[in-house]
């Protein structure tokens, strides 16, 4: 092993794109949170939306986007 | 005072959250705040730039204009503050951010950081709580005496002697470590080694955590909302799971549980003793016995809402509402 053990292990993979806003929402300013342009209703009780599938919403950043 | 020209009805919101527009965990809470018809605003970290912000010292308030819409936040008017930014900003070194964009998250990162100034709210959780609490070394101290058993644990860049040829040892790293190799993104998750393995490895430039591994396990996730406990195994094919579960992207359940009546009050205990009001804990259970990992005073849990169930952003409003949980 030529380098420190944890680099050796890191788990390497492409550089991350921007995050983009979600298809079909608007953010509302005024309510705080994303709604649905064609329902207006609000994007987190849709049955299909942008989720966080795991604690770190598939990005290697640790928590809360504490990497970033 | 600054003189103010009002441009509208002002609005004193109780509850202040501050956040990302792409940070959907943020929208549960703020559906329900509307939904119950409370006072509360938002801002985003993204979006300072559309914002006309400032901070009056003399009156130690803060007057916000977004959209056509006028805020005045004080100490007296204001319940709680919901804090969903990270602490430290691990990537700011990277040569390919520009000198705007370095300026922007700099100075912005410091002021919400700076509204600590606002000490009688309830902080979810307050930055410099954050701060303290991220320390790993410190919260197994913390652990320890809040009554949780730790796996035998050393902080180190050298292998110590009582490492076991023939056993197996968690090394991870002492903080969240996001890399740049050969440009590439790298994350440093936990890994496990042989003890013969891990005595020719290289240490010397950075400290590691270094813990026996303990297995079979199962991965415990607390979520810690005031006094409110609510505990998820990991499982996967309804077992634990052997390596760090969070290199497996799919097929991983997350089933609500129960924990020992002291293993709950320890939870709670923490958080407290760190000055917290919230906190995601990592716990393993092995042979009936249950282990602190460590706890995440940023932990995300909007993932548990769709996965477990939990209407874990009920408790967190209930919280930002003083309402007790």
């Amino acid at each position: 092993m030529n380098s420190h053990l944890l680099l050796e292990k890191a788990y390497i993979y492409p550089l991350p794109e921007d995050p983009t806003p979600p298809d079909g929402c608007t953010f509302d300013v005024d309510k705080g949170f994303w709604v649905s342009d064609t329902t207006s209703q609000p994007m987190v009780t849709l049955k299909y939306h942008p989720k966080l599938e795991t604690k770190k919403c598939d990005v290697e950043t640790g928590e809360d986007r504490k990497g970033e | 005072m600054l003189k103010r020209a009002r441009i509208g009805k002002v609005n004193e919101p109780e509850i202040l959250i501050i956040s990302d527009t792409l940070d959907y965990t943020t929208d549960y809470i703020t559906v329900e705040l509307q939904k119950q018809k409370q006072n509360y605003l938002r801002i985003n970290r993204d979006k300072f730039a559309e914002c006309s912000v400032t901070f009056d010292l003399d009156s130690e308030a803060l007057f916000i204009e977004q959209g056509s819409a006028e805020f005045s936040l004080t100490e007296s008017k204001l319940k709680s503050i919901y804090f969903r930014a990270p602490i430290y900003l691990r990537d700011i070194y990277q040569p390919d951010i520009p000198e705007q964009t370095q300026l922007y998250r700099t100075q912005w990162a410091a002021f919400v950081r700076d509204l600590a100034v606002f000490e009688a709210p309830l902080w979810v959780n307050n930055p410099i709580a954050t701060f303290k609490a991220e320390n790993k070394i410190l919260q197994l101290k913390y652990a320890k005496v809040a009554g949780f058993q730790l796996p035998q644990t050393s902080i180190a860049n050298k292998c110590s002697e009582i490492i076991d040829d023939d056993s197996d040892y968690i090394v991870k790293s002492l903080d969240t470590a996001v890399l740049r190799i050969e440009n590439k993104e790298a994350f440093v998750y936990s890994n496990i080694l042989r003890g013969n393995e891990l005595a020719l490895a290289k240490l010397s430039i950075a400290p590691v955590i270094i813990q026996n591994y303990l297995y079979p396990k199962i991965d415990i996730r607390v979520t810690v909302i005031g006094d409110s406990v609510f505990p998820v195994k990991i499982l996967l094919n309804g077992r634990g799971v052997k390596d760090d579960w969070r290199k497996i992207k799919e097929g991983v359940q997350f089933i609500e549980c129960t924990l020992p009546e002291e293993i709950s009050q320890a939870c709670v205990n923490l958080v407290r003793a760190l000055g917290l009001s919230f906190g995601a804990i990592d716990l393993i259970e092995s042979n009936d016995e249950i282990y602190f990992l460590e706890i995440n005073p940023t932990g995300e849990w909007g993932w548990l809402v769709h996965t477990a169930g939990i209407p874990l952003h009920e408790t967190m409003c209930n919280l930002l509402e003083l309402k007790n949980v």
